[in-house]
């Protein structure tokens, strides 16, 4: 039981957190805003392949770094203080899902390229607030192709994206209902995808896919239900919440220091107001969420990394971390006044990424209901 | 980091359960229940001895000083299982005082004192606040003078807990009236039966009983006071940091928790299973992910420890989130159990046999007591976060 990172870990998120705060510029992230997104710059990407980013989470024999879940984690916690493009978190989530689900020739097509920045994916295995439910696509087998048709809310960056990697479910008269994982080249011949507005302005699609029809070698996995390939899939959901959770406590660490430099310096009645107890009680509060939803996310993608579900571990990382990004950016603008209100003082890019990752995964009703039923507390009725 | 016990800290759990298999009895857990933590009767007093008997009030201290060389995560074990067994474990004297022996005694306090804390045969009261020295415990007033080779004491201390069964009392006296308040405060160990004490019971809320000390004219040898004259002050705030730590053990909210979530699972109310209501089952999940924050705050500060630093900040951080916490599940409990939340412990019908009341009488403590939260928030921002004092 240790719950200090070591000298490697504190000095590998250090260094990236340098890079960040050169190539990933506030500017950037405001420049890649509505009305028309801008692709992700080249030179991010290239950094980010540099420091070796893109592979930390695979194994070197498929051409990735060799890292655990929890160090992509540090680097998701480094890319969320400084409001990283979405694309980098789509594409290790499908990297992630392709490592785990699909063949060796998949895996080291896929990965490798992930890993050397020359892939960008994005997928579509749940529903955006983080219930496993049945799929929303339906596939139909006909001919020797399988055919999906159905509506996908909220998918991240589909139009940057070079595969689409999408759940559904069979519908065949003679065979149960299983689920299937269907690996999508993009673009691809009944997909169209319409951009939704977000007060966050990231890229978030509407995708409807129309009788697309796919061969058997598309699909990387087809199981059913309580199957140890649906485990995988539980996994996997819970491995983007954990990292989704690093992502926030890195944005509300950020938020907090940008607090902490304002109350120091800005002066009024005579003193700077960070020395009124008012202030600074709300400072402590900030940063004891902020320290619980850390050491809640760490534990997480510990287990997470170990091959556990760790589905009650999981879950209190996400609430804790709802509350704390939340309450950083909600309280840095009581803090700010007029300061932090205007859009040029920045602080609402945010505060808009704290609810919209709040919002992703699930909000505390979701998360709530998932922790009870994980302590056994369902309803008999 | 690493999120599991190694194969070696199940060994000591292991051994901290066989050892609590054969010494837990139901008699010694209806003795605590009726005494509470103030009374001392003889069974507890029995196993106090065996504990001590194994040197496990000293395990983490270095084996120099009589302890076992265990580390700040083993204690928090020991604390833990002692917890859920519902027993007494390590008390300040073990986690709080005697590290600043080690820290800052003279090595005739060390040698005077810390072998007898390791057995458990020496136990203090605190005396730090006094009637007019609250949360400004530097203005304390009780005098302790140098005469010939002993120092003469007079003064009183509140909120004096276990003094009625104590041995000893770490006094923080003044010293030298004329510095500046924080330059002239002293620490010594003072035997409890010395001539001139004597002990007034005062009795909480949570029916706990604490006191009112007074000291006139009490005489102690010049070897008890710690460290050096006058220097006092810094061993008062290392051993408050050290009580905070020790004070957060979230192990009996989890104990509590679990039972009211296996109450509301299993039991009956008026003919309704609680946890068939999704408002009961959100609300125990709520307490349940904050019950783990809790236990990961304190495990923070016991691996820093074990890094070799004081987790002043972290420690702080722990026992503000469990005091509220404490207070959180306590409340929400009652309210869980409807008007059979008002129970008082003593009645037939009390559900948890009366746990959440008196979880709910205690639990403002531990708010205002070992630093109340909100100087602790200042503490925080100040010292954690580098925000100015309030008076610049």
């Amino acid at each position: 039981m240790k719950l200090t990172l070591t000298s490697p870990q504190i000095e590998y998120q250090h260094s990236l957190r340098q890079l960040l705060e050169r190539e990933c510029t506030v500017e950037l992230v405001r420049s890649l805003r509505n009305p028309d997104p801008a692709p992700v710059p080249p030179q991010l990407w290239s950094a980010l392949v540099r420091v070796g980013f893109l592979g930390l989470p695979f194994d070197g024999e498929v051409g990735g770094e060799g890292g655990s879940l929890l160090d992509l984690g540090l680097a998701y916690q480094e890319a969320g203080r400084v409001l990283c493009p979405t694309d980098v978190y789509s594409t290790m989530a499908f990297g992630l899902a392709v490592d785990r689900l699909a063949d060796d020739d998949v895996r080291k097509d896929l990965i490798g390229r992930i890993a050397q920045g020359q892939l960008r994916g994005t997928s579509a295995l749940w529903h955006p607030d983080g219930e496993l439910d049945r799929p929303a696509v339906q596939a139909r087998y006909a001919a020797g192709r399988w055919r999906l048709s159905g509506r996908l809310g909220f998918v991240p960056n589909v139009e940057a994206s070079d595969y689409l990697l999408v759940a559904a479910q069979t519908s065949e008269p003679t065979r149960p209902e299983q689920t299937v994982i269907v690996l999508l080249r993009l673009p691809a011949e009944g997909v169209t995808s319409s951009r939704v507005m977000t007060f966050g302005r990231d890229s978030q699609f509407t995708v409807d896919l129309r009788d697309v029809a796919v061969t058997d070698d598309a699909v990387i996995s087809r199981h059913d239900a309580g199957s140890a390939e649906a485990g995988s899939v539980h996994w996997l959901r819970n491995a983007d919440l954990a990292l989704r959770c690093a992502e926030m406590v890195g944005g509300a660490q950020a938020v907090l220091e940008r607090t902490l430099d304002y109350v120091r310096t800005r002066h009024q009645f005579g003193r700077p107001i960070g020395g009124f107890q008012a202030v600074q009680h709300q400072v402590a509060d900030v940063r004891i969420g902020v320290d619980g939803a850390r050491l809640a996310t760490y534990q997480a993608l510990w287990w997470l990394a170990e091959g556990e579900l760790a589905e009650r571990f999981t879950v209190i990382a996400k609430a804790c971390c709802n509350e704390a990004y939340k309450r950083a950016t909600l309280t840095a603008h009581q803090l700010h006044g007029g300061m932090g209100y205007l859009r040029e003082t920045d602080l609402h890019l945010w505060s808009e990424r704290a609810k919209v990752t709040e919002l992703t995964g699930g909000a505390v009703d979701v998360q709530m209901r998932r922790l009870a039923g994980a302590l056994g507390l369902g309803a008999t009725a | 980091m690493r999120f599991d016990y190694t194969d070696k800290q199940l060994a000591w759990r292991d051994e901290l359960r066989t050892f609590l298999d054969r010494e837990v009895s139901d008699e010694l857990l209806e003795e605590i229940r009726h005494g509470g933590s103030d009374v001392r009767g003889p069974l507890v007093t029995r196993f106090r001895k065996a504990v001590g008997d194994r040197g496990w009030y000293g395990l983490n201290w270095p084996v120099e000083y009589g302890g076992l060389g265990l580390t700040a995560v083993e204690q928090q074990m020991l604390i833990d299982e002692f917890t859920a067994r519902g027993v007494p474990g390590p008390d300040l004297t073990a986690t709080s005082v005697a590290p600043m022996i080690m820290r800052h005694g003279t090595e005739a306090n060390k040698a005077d004192w810390l072998p007898g804390i390791a057995r458990g045969e020496i136990t203090c009261a605190v005396g730090y606040s006094e009637p007019d020295a609250g949360t400004d415990v530097a203005s304390l007033s009780t005098r302790a003078e140098l005469d010939g080779d002993e120092w003469v004491i007079n003064g009183a201390k509140i909120w004096n807990s276990i003094a009625h069964i104590a041995t000893h009392e770490w006094l923080c006296v003044r010293t030298d009236p004329a510095a500046p308040k924080h330059k002239g405060i002293s620490v010594i160990m003072v035997p409890i039966d010395s001539p001139g004490i004597e002990i007034q019971p005062l009795v909480a809320w949570s029916d706990l009983r604490t006191n009112l000390t007074y000291f006139a004219d009490v005489r102690v040898p010049a070897r008890n006071l710690i460290g050096e004259v006058n220097r006092g002050w810094s061993y008062i705030t290392g051993a408050l940091d050290l009580e905070r730590g020790a004070l957060a053990s979230a192990m009996q909210l989890r104990v509590i928790l679990d039972d009211l979530m296996a109450f509301c699972s299993t039991h009956l109310l008026d003919g309704v299973r609680l946890a068939d209501r999704a408002e009961v089952r959100h609300r125990l999940a709520a307490l349940d992910a904050d019950v783990e924050v809790a236990r990961l705050l304190n495990l923070e500060s016991a691996s820093l420890i074990e890094d070799g630093q004081v987790p002043t900040i972290p420690a702080t951080e722990a026992k503000i989130f469990q005091s509220e916490l404490r207070q959180r599940v306590a409340d929400w409990g009652t309210q869980l159990l409807g008007m059979y939340g008002q129970l008082d412990w003593h009645d037939r019908e009390a559900p948890l046999r009366g746990r959440i009341e008196r979880l709910y009488r205690e639990a403002p403590l531990m708010r205002f007591g070992a630093g109340a939260n909100e100087v602790l928030r200042d503490v925080i921002a100040q010292r954690g976060q580098g925000l100015p004092r309030h008076d610049r």
